[in-house]
């Protein structure tokens, strides 16, 4: 070899791309996700992958998802969780307090981020406290029977003449504090409401009848996945009905709802990102502060109203992140 | 050879230590000097950098609670009246809609009663007209129109910040907004100093604001997670201006510096570890070692290429004048290195030849002593011309001499015996040869022939050789006596004639004598040999050039073997003891 072959490759050397060294088999994080329905699997492929691959963990690649999803039968969550338990994985995303609590039961080791809790976590008995779970779940709480509370009132405000409000919830909410809340609030606002419990997509047309036969004037969809899975359906009966409905999401009026209140989903599935690759980089879950969420979005559905020939006040509209017309 | 190696190598040594260090000092004073001023200079700027970042930090911290007190602004502009004001009521939504880090806003007429309370997730209120003029919040914006209230946690991990604003007169009452902090973390986690360096904010009781990482704001106020920020904050307060060093929640170094946010009194402390902002130190010491490293092999080689080349041709001039000291005079030393080595080399030579010159002399010279006399010879030595020894016809006297029955003597006598006689007869001959300054042409035996005024010319020749003959024959009698004491026979004559011959070396190679042909030598050598014991016989010319001078006798004329005619013969009248016999 030449002298100046061989400076050439000595110059080479540090220069030799790195691919060589990633080449390296990367370690393939599995992240399981227990939801009561399909409705949390989207929103995870939606809104969490995208935001994982941001982080460094990307599906395919270093990351494995498994999702266990019970299809609205609630009762079969403590079995799935046993069941995603066995796979071993990384960290558990359990969407919404029936999940949460099903994968509690399961494991007491591995991570569990609450993506989300509509309930107290601490009440829950889940953590210790929020600054220091102390165990192995943590995540971002809803802030839900507030904003129950404050989707009532915003419903009210909307519509002073409007006094014979119906609050839909899932059977499984019968006395939970995000009912209570509600109630508490038409209490103190001086109105009655009346709360109508369902259990499933088969129970809907019955209970909307009964709603409509209650002679309700508008209608309050309560928080829970089940409702976020069949928005479309609810708010076609809701029409039919012919009662103005206030919904959790704001993409639920875009799928038909009047109003629809509440968290920036995208911001909090943000978080949920975060808090996975937190855990899956190894930091404890038990340091990790529970979050609650912290922006919120108001949309209206202009069409709607029209159908249902609904003024809605320009307050309401001066407010909104986003008018379907 | 085996005394000589230590010396060289030690000589190897030095030269290649001096030269060594020669390049080395400077480049390692350079070196050392250019880190040490490398390492101020990033230092300076590292303390402009941190400074800068610092305040940039601040001011954009700033800019985010500007941004809400200037939304804020326009809920202060018109007074109240006692009916309530549906107008405000939309403006004030209208700004939680616009500005999202403020979760409620409560507006307080200018006689301190609240009017409304919009919220992000609490229920609004109109016209509840409570009494807030006690409200620190509303105390303090009366007073300073801009009002920060301290970081309060919900449920201990939340941050909120309590901002109240009064209007430019009393009437158009106070604002007091409820801001999330956390929202201040878009701001914050855009904040980069270098690679891996941030911002975090404390307020002033040291509780953490604001943080890239999130969860460590909300832990609230949990002594272990706040201690390295408050540390930081401690130790650029004691080292302003400029940076400070401290340690990071893991124990690394870190470079710090802080700035201030007037308003709320807080404190922006921007950080990067030490190790990313003194990098370019770092890696500029090492670019100094890895120069100075590839400066000392540079040197090293360079050194040693020197040393080996200037002690060659010292090594080749030991050798060469071991080896002319050893007598090799044709040996020549050749150092082509065009300087003082050279010179010395050729002087070396020089002086090699010389003494090859000298040598030849001196073995010349050794070669004349045999014939000649020695002052003759060196005479003609030092005129370093030995013309004189040419052949030529000259005028000279031939004296043969030899000892009588010495022939029968040497047969009986021991060997020791012999040489011990010859050697005294010689002895005595040969000096006084050199005495008369005569020319010793050859001998043979206990005969021996003596040139006078060959090669050298004498004044008088046949007076100084009679002379000399005289005092032989006078020496070798006074042996005589000893010799025959001890019982020997034996006899010494002498013969002598003058006249012309060819004089000059003959002989080969080295092997030269200086001798004398003509019929002169054949008369003085018949005269020595009919010459009997204590006789100096001569032919007519030397009785006629000594004439009147010495005391001579003649003999008469006597038949000379190899000559015609008879010759007259003299002898001189020997002055010499009696025959004690």
């Amino acid at each position: 070899m030449k002298r100046r072959d061989l400076l050439l490759s000595a110059l080479a050397v540090p220069l030799l791309p790195n691919p060589l060294l990633a080449q390296t088999p990367e370690k393939v994080r599995q992240v399981g996700l227990l939801t009561p329905n399909q409705f949390g699997a989207r929103v995870f492929r939606q809104l969490n992958l995208p935001e994982l691959a941001k982080l460094g963990f990307v599906e395919g690649r270093n990351l494995s998802v498994q999702i266990f999803s019970a299809d609205d039968a609630y009762e079969r969550l403590p079995a799935l969780a046993v069941d995603l338990v066995a796979t071993k994985p990384d960290v558990i995303v359990a969407v919404a307090p029936t999940a949460i609590r099903a994968a509690r039961a399961a494991t007491s080791t591995i991570p569990i981020v609450m993506a989300y809790a509509g309930e107290d976590p601490v009440a829950a008995g889940w953590a210790q406290s929020y600054t220091r779970p102390g165990g192995n779940v943590t995540g971002v709480v809803l802030l839900n029977p507030e904003l129950e509370g404050k989707r009532l009132h915003l419903l009210l405000d909307t519509f002073p003449t409007r006094r014979r409000i119906a609050v839909l919830f899932h059977s499984r909410s019968r006395n939970t504090p995000t009912d209570r809340s509600a109630q508490a609030i038409a209490h103190k606002a001086g109105i009655a409401i009346q709360s109508f419990y369902t259990s499933g997509p088969e129970e809907y047309e019955a209970t909307f009848n009964a709603i409509h036969s209650s002679g309700a004037d508008a209608l309050q969809i309560a928080g829970g996945p089940i409702f976020a899975n069949d928005a479309p359906r609810l708010a076609e009966l809701a029409l039919k009905a012919g009662v103005p409905t206030i919904c959790e999401w704001r993409d639920m009026a875009r799928s038909g709802c009047l109003i629809g209140y509440g968290v920036d989903r995208a911001a909090l599935q943000k978080r949920v990102a975060d808090f996975v690759a937190r855990l899956l980089r190894g930091a404890p879950a038990s340091e990790m502060p529970i979050e609650d969420p912290t922006t919120f979005e108001l949309a209206v559905n202009l069409r709607t109203a029209k159908t249902l020939g609904i003024d809605v006040p320009t307050t309401l509209l001066a407010q909104a992140d986003e008018v379907i017309e | 050879m085996i005394g000589r190696e230590p010396r060289l190598r030690g000589l190897f040594r030095k030269y290649f230590l001096v030269l060594f260090l020669a390049v080395v000092i400077p480049l390692a004073a350079n070196g050392i000097s250019e880190g040490w001023f490398s390492y101020r200079d990033q230092r300076a700027r590292l303390d402009q950098l941190l400074g800068v970042e610092a305040r940039s930090a601040a001011s954009r911290i700033q800019g985010f609670l500007d941004g809400i007190t200037g939304q804020l602004g326009w809920l202060v502009q018109l007074p109240w009246t006692e009916e309530p004001d549906e107008r405000r009521r939309i403006d004030a939504l209208r700004l939680l809609r616009q500005v999202p880090a403020i979760v409620s806003l409560t507006l307080i007429d200018g006689s301190g009663r609240e009017r409304l309370y919009v919220s992000r997730i609490g229920l609004n209120r109109t016209e509840s007209r409570t009494d807030r003029s006690a409200d620190p919040a509303v105390l303090g914006a009366r007073s300073a129109r801009i009002w920060y209230g301290e970081v309060s946690y919900y449920r201990g991990s939340e941050p909120y910040l309590t901002v109240a604003i009064s209007g430019n007169r009393p009437s158009v009452g106070i604002v007091v907004a409820e801001v999330n902090l956390k929202l201040i973390w878009d701001v914050i986690s855009a904040i980069k100093v270098g690679q891996t360096g941030y911002a975090f904010v404390l307020d002033k009781p040291g509780r953490l604001i604001a943080h890239p990482d999130i969860s460590l704001v909300l832990r609230g106020a949990d002594e272990a997670t706040l201690a390295p920020f408050q540390a930081a904050r401690q130790a650029v307060g004691s080292a302003s201006p400029g940076f400070a060093t401290s340690r990071d929640a893991e124990g690394s170094p870190i470079a710090v510096a802080a700035a201030l946010i007037p308003g709320p009194d807080w404190t922006v402390v921007v950080e990067q570890p030490l190790s990313e902002a003194f990098g370019p130190i770092y890696a500029a010491l090492r670019r100094t070692s890895a120069l100075l490293l590839v400066g000392a092999v540079i040197a090293g080689l360079l050194a040693f290429a020197l040393a080996r080349r200037m002690t060659q041709p010292i090594r080749l001039l030991e050798e060469g004048t071991e080896r002319i000291g050893a007598g090799q005079f044709d040996h020549r030393i050749e150092i082509r290195t065009g300087d003082e080595l050279q010179r010395l080399a050729d002087s070396f030579n020089a002086m090699a030849a010389e003494l090859a010159i000298s040598q030849e002399r001196q073995e010349r010279i050794a070669k004349l002593k045999r014939f000649l006399a020695p002052q003759v010879a060196e005479l003609v030595d030092r005129k370093g011309d030995d013309g004189v020894l040419e052949g030529r016809r000259s005028e000279v006297v031939a004296v043969f001499c030899d000892l009588r029955g010495f022939t029968s003597f040497s047969a009986r006598a021991a060997p020791e015996e012999v040489m011990s006689v010859l050697s005294e007869y010689y002895e005595a001959l040969g000096r006084i040869i050199t005495k008369y300054g005569a020319t010793l042409t050859s001998f043979s035996g206990d005969g021996l022939m003596v040139l006078v005024n060959a090669p050298v010319p004498v004044a008088e020749p046949a007076l100084t050789a009679v002379d000399l003959t005289t005092e032989m024959q006078d020496t070798v009698q006074e042996l005589l006596v000893g010799w025959q004491a001890r019982g020997h026979r034996i006899g010494f004559g002498v013969g002598l004639a003058m006249g012309p011959a060819t004089v000059g070396r003959i002989g080969y190679e080295s092997r030269f004598d200086y001798t004398a042909i003509g019929s002169v030598v054949n008369l003085a050598a018949r005269l020595c040999a009919s010459a009997a014991d204590r006789e100096i016989l001569m032919d007519e010319k030397v009785a006629q050039a000594i004439d009147g001078k010495r005391a001579l006798i003649p003999l008469g004329s006597r038949p000379i073997k190899g000559f015609d005619e008879e010759l007259p013969v003299f002898c001189v009248s020997f002055e010499g003891r009696p025959h004690t016999a």
